[in-house]
């Protein structure tokens, strides 16, 4: 066996026994499992050893101090040990993870080529990473944070699952590994590893990682969006290129531009709902309005700049 | 055909145009609030006040020197045009806007006292200050020029050409101090940067 394995165009029966394997282990092993990072652990660990892939990663929600959720590499094994971290713990695999949990279903698999930059799919063919494929999958159920991890709150469980292959994977594999790993976490979710969600707070559904943004957190009564602060957004180029007498420097909706006015680089949400005295509903239409004109970003109490992508439509 | 007749156009005409786009400039600010079309307002009306001067000063004589108005006003006018094109920080822009309202003020005190103000001790002052402008219609024409090369729209193709011309003139008016031919070089330059101001109205217009 090559350093590569030689399962990787393993028949559609392989692919179906190795499933089956897999799930009867599933239900023995966690009779005695109780933090669900063994749970990640065991399963990353079976899904490369039976189906002879590379790589195989979770990426989970994490939701910060200050109520912001971004996916965080939180499980990873790789059928070479000696394959470097930097390699594949890195922006550009965050990116796509991110991207699978935008859209929400199963991505076939793909040359990196076609996923990656130029540099990026060179570095992972160099290791034998050729194909990548991922899926998505989010429950209804509050998922604690890491052992380990400093701040962090509970967040609303959504994961993407991202693997690499050497070979052209079986058409049929990516919703097999779905299919166990969505097993594990409907598991998981019985055994209590996963948190209920508080009877007031907002279940999630079936949808991408941003809606479960709208779930509170575990541990904050105010949601700690009015927190943010927002900025005026001086673009240069804008000015340059742009003719300033034209009519898209002003702000047509009377609302958003009453907020725009008011809005000082100090004031937060909340500060800024009541000198305008609009309310929260309100102010997240005019805002959204201001951001999608890109007129303004929101900034955290700390000065750190917000990635506007991860804000919830309505907030 | 008066010997003034070349400038009273261009001096005319620099009034009006800066005086239009500082009063456009205005009112988009009051909706918009927008720091940088405030100092483009104010840097504006602060051309229009010297070119207003430059006309009445050739139209009427007298006998003190309103030189160090024009010449340090437009100075002023068009370095705060360029100044708001470095920073992106909203309240970096508002510091600006305060500086440039001290120096505005500054400029009317200078026009104010112009009965009382000396002549040029030296003809390398005056070329010295109003080479200056061209330098800074040199730095504007940079920016605009910059920017159409990362994205090619009409507006920024138009003024970066304005301000090219605007610096071309400027920097045969300042050549005539020093050559023979001076005013035909003078001429050129004046007839250059209404040139310029004409393209700069088209911009602003259509761009």
């Amino acid at each position: 066996m090559d350093m590569y394995g030689d399962g990787d165009s393993s028949s559609s029966g392989d692919t179906s026994r190795q499933q089956k394997a897999i799930l009867a282990q599933l239900f023995k092993v966690t009779q005695t499992m109780e933090q669900i990072d063994q749970l990640f652990r065991w399963l990353a660990d079976s899904v490369v050893q039976r189906f002879n892939i590379q790589l195989i990663q979770f990426w989970t929600s994490h939701m910060d101090a200050v109520g912001f959720m971004t996916l965080q590499l939180r499980t990873q094994a790789r059928l070479d040990s000696t394959l470097p971290e930097q390699i594949v713990v890195n922006n550009d695999l965050a990116l796509i993870a991110q991207s699978i949990a935008e859209k929400g279903h199963i991505y076939a698999a793909q040359p990196v080529e076609s996923l990656f930059s130029q540099y990026r799919a060179t570095l992972l063919r160099r290791y034998g990473l050729n194909y990548c494929a991922g899926s998505f999958i989010n429950a209804p159920g509050l998922l604690l944070p890491a052992v380990g991890t400093e701040g962090g709150l509970a967040s609303p469980f959504a994961m993407t699952t991202l693997i690499f292959a050497h070979q052209q994977p079986q058409p049929n594999l990516i919703p097999y590994i779905s299919g166990i790993v969505n097993q594990a976490i409907i598991i998981a979710s019985n055994k209590g590893m996963l948190y209920p969600i508080h009877p007031g707070q907002q279940a999630t559904s079936t949808g991408p990682l941003r809606q479960a943004t709208s779930t509170e957190p575990l541990r904050q009564e105010t949601s700690p969006l009015t927190e943010l602060i927002p900025r005026r957004r001086q673009d240069t180029d804008m000015m340059l290129l742009n003719n300033p007498f034209n009519s898209s420097v002003v702000v047509t909706d009377k609302r958003a531009r009453r907020l725009y006015t008011a809005i000082d680089g100090r004031a937060n949400i909340t500060a800024l709902c009541r000198s305008t005295g609009m309310n929260l509903k309100e102010a997240s239409i005019a805002l959204r309005i201001l951001l999608n004109q890109k007129r303004i970003d929101f900034y955290r109490p700390d000065g750190q700049l917000v990635d506007a992508t991860l804000l919830p439509d309505n907030f | 055909m008066g010997a003034n007749l070349i400038p009273n156009i261009l001096a005319a005409s620099l009034c009006a145009l800066a005086l239009f786009i500082s009063i456009r400039a205005f009112s988009i600010y009051l909706q918009a609030r927008s720091p940088r079309i405030f100092v483009l307002a104010l840097s504006m009306l602060l051309i229009a006040l010297t070119a207003a001067d430059n006309f009445f000063v050739n139209v009427v004589t007298v006998t003190y020197n309103t030189y160090w108005f024009l010449y340090l006003g437009q100075v002023v006018g068009y370095l705060f045009i360029f100044l708001s094109f470095f920073w992106s920080s909203e309240e970096t822009l508002q510091k600006l806007i305060r500086w440039q309202i001290i120096f505005t003020a500054l400029m009317l005190l200078l026009w104010i006292l112009s009965p009382v103000l000396p002549q040029f001790p030296n003809v390398e002052v005056r070329a010295t200050l109003s080479g200056l402008r061209a330098l800074i219609c040199f730095g504007i024409f940079f920016f605009y020029i910059s920017a159409f090369m990362k994205k090619e729209t009409r507006f920024s193709l138009l003024m970066g050409i304005a301000f090219l011309l605007l610096t071309v003139g400027q920097w045969l008016v300042f050549q005539k101090y020093f050559v023979t031919a001076g005013d035909i070089i003078d001429n050129i330059g004046d007839i250059t940067r209404l040139v310029g101001q004409v393209i700069l109205l088209i911009a602003v217009i259509i761009g």
